[in-house]
């Protein structure tokens, strides 16, 4: 009897030790606490998994003009709190396309990928399907680099280049309250969705809210930067699967053309990715 | 005697069968009738979850209704006297307890009055065109009330035609300073043809409708212009605490200059006249504070565009 007894406690210590190791928050990963809309990225403490630096390329145009479009993502990608605990790993280089079309832009995606490689953030974009840009993202690709692009705020269903090409992730944004925005462009082509509603930045003595899809894909190159510190050799086609894993999937069912996957849960992508280094 | 007994024994056995015969016919028709019933009520509630109800509210909806359409039969009204719900007949006696509305009917009804009483079609407006004003870049805004009513916007901008233009476009919608008016819109609305469409539906817990409207505009930045070239309007109510009268589209502005008089903006619009049921007395229901029974109020559903940027919004007259 008194052995009957004993197994059934040892048994159900057992049980009770299992449920508190499942249920106990993940030591590596836990979640930071950032204001929104940074917020609903559900953004982890991964400093530590951070080990390697990493290139981060912006191309756009304007860096030099204080008012100017890649001035204000370059500002976006320093300041915003993502990369704050890992600034030190992560160098932003900044390229401008020579010429303001699509053959300018095949330049400048070359370059990047010849001279910094890493992860190209490309908040620009053209509804020309260029045969060059179209090969300079290929070759881009193919050199390891992680391609974001916006996906423009024309409120258009028909694709933005670079962003609708397969080696491009194609990156939307929805406001605070997770809905999409009135002039995201929309297609089956998008990937990912990120906030993208009054990101503020200080830009001199101004505060200034950004808002669309270059501040999301500003965002979206930062958590993917992250990804590559973590030297998970992660390539485009990976990423995108993972991404199918770990967005919460918003709008219609499944991959839709406001949304693509969904919002980016963070936290679930780098867990991912942590238990893969 | 026998020959008797044999054609008493034949009738009784007849009348057996034909009792039995007339019990499955009753049977038979009875349930004939119910499933009909059935179906009816089936029909009636997937048409208002595909409108947009969830199944409680179809039902309470198809419930009320069956009462509201008994009451207008009867020429039958109710009122709120004294804090409590009565039915009077047209010749204002109160005949709460004698009327063909049974009493499990009455309570209910009361009960969901008394409910939907607490948001008022007035409230409904007012806080969507707060929100609305607040979150101008959303495309969906939708106010859930704790007595279960809510009112539900959605409003979408799309392009329809191809730029072919090769230049670089960046993509930030708007760049905004926190605490000035100022908004630079850096690449909103290139030339082209885009569509708009509004849809407002609400849910008042004893009836529900719909008011939308839809407009096409072509944009040309070179000289300034906006233009309508097309428009739309649409309405569908449910429930018979609310009918629709007369129903319009309308475009009040086709074509603008905008720097000329940027005051000016496209307007398209769809006019939806409501009647509330004779048999709801004035101060009961929803909509008891700015319309009486029997009167009408009258909802729009207003899409405007400049070149910069395009408004959605609702309005309604009494």
């Amino acid at each position: 009897m008194r052995r009957k007894i004993l197994i059934s406690v040892s048994c159900a210590l057992v049980i009770v030790i299992v449920i508190i190791i499942l249920c106990a928050p993940h030591e590596k990963l836990q979640r930071c606490s950032l204001e929104m809309p940074y917020d609903m990225l559900n953004w982890p403490e991964c400093k530590n998994l951070c080990t390697s630096e990493v290139e981060l390329t912006l191309i756009d145009v304007d860096f030099e003009q204080d008012s100017g479009h890649g001035h204000q993502v370059l500002l976006l990608a320093r300041q915003n709190p993502l990369l704050r605990d890992i600034k030190d790993k992560v160098n932003i280089h900044t390229i401008e396309p020579e010429t303001q079309d699509a053959e300018g832009l095949a330049k400048a995606i070359k370059t990047a990928a010849d001279t910094c490689g890493g992860v190209l953030c490309i908040s620009l974009g053209t509804y020309t399907d260029n045969e060059e840009l179209r090969s300079a993202v290929e070759y881009a690709s193919e050199k390891g680099c992680l391609i974001l692009a916006a996906a423009g705020n024309d409120a258009a269903e028909f694709p933005i280049f670079p962003a609708a090409y397969e080696s491009c992730i194609a990156v939307t944004s929805v406001d605070n309250e997770k809905h999409g925005m009135l002039l995201n462009n929309r297609g089956d082509w998008i990937d990912v969705s990120i906030p993208g509603e009054n990101l503020e930045i200080v830009n001199g003595q101004k505060t200034e809210m950004l808002t669309g899809t270059s501040a999301s894909t500003v965002l979206m190159a930062c958590i993917t930067a992250a990804l590559k510190s973590m030297e998970t050799g992660l390539t485009d086609r990976e990423l995108r699967l993972l991404l199918q894993d770990s967005c919460i999937d918003l709008g219609e069912k499944g991959k839709d053309p406001v949304y693509g996957y969904g919002l980016l849960d963070c936290s679930k992508l780098i867990e991912i990715c942590a238990d893969s280094v | 005697m026998e020959e008797h007994t044999n054609a008493f024994r034949r009738e009784a056995k007849m009348k057996k069968i034909f009792a039995v015969l007339l019990c499955v016919i009753l049977c038979l028709s009875a349930g004939r009738h119910e499933v009909k019933a059935d179906t009816d009520e089936k029909l009636y509630i997937e048409g208002l979850i595909e409108e947009g109800l969830n199944e409680e509210e179809a039902r309470q909806l198809y419930h009320v209704d069956l009462i509201i359409n008994q009451l207008e039969e009867d020429h039958l009204t109710v009122e709120l006297q004294n804090g409590i719900y009565a039915i009077f007949d047209s010749e204002g006696k109160d005949v709460t307890e004698e009327c063909v509305i049974g009493k499990r009917d009455r309570e209910f009804l009361f009960e969901v009055l008394e409910r939907s009483s607490k948001v008022t079609h007035e409230m409904m407006m007012e806080d969507l065109e707060r929100q609305m004003a607040e979150y101008s870049d959303r495309s969906v805004f939708r106010i859930e009330y704790e007595n279960g009513s809510w009112v539900q916007v959605t409003r979408h901008i799309k392009r329809n035609d191809e730029i072919l233009t090769d230049e670089l476009i960046p993509c930030f919608s708007n760049m905004t300073y926190p605490n000035e008016k100022e908004i630079k819109h850096e690449n909103c609305f290139g030339d082209g043809i885009y569509s708009y469409d509004y849809e407002m539906a609400e849910w008042y817990g004893i009836a529900y409708a719909k008011n939308l409207v839809a407009m096409q505009t072509q944009i040309s930045n070179s000289n300034h212009h906006v233009r309508v070239i097309g428009y739309y309007g649409g309405q569908s109510s449910s429930g018979a605490s609310i009918t629709i009268s007369n129903a319009y589209a309308a475009c009040t502005t086709s074509d603008v200059d905008y720097y000329a008089v940027p005051t000016m903006w496209c307007e398209v619009y769809n006019q939806v006249v409501y009647s509330a049921s004779s048999s709801l007395g004035f101060n009961v229901g929803p909509f008891s504070f700015s319309v009486p029974n029997g009167n009408c109020w009258t909802q729009y559903a207003i899409l405007r565009s400049s070149l910069n940027i395009f408004h959605a919004y609702a309005a309604y007259y009494v």
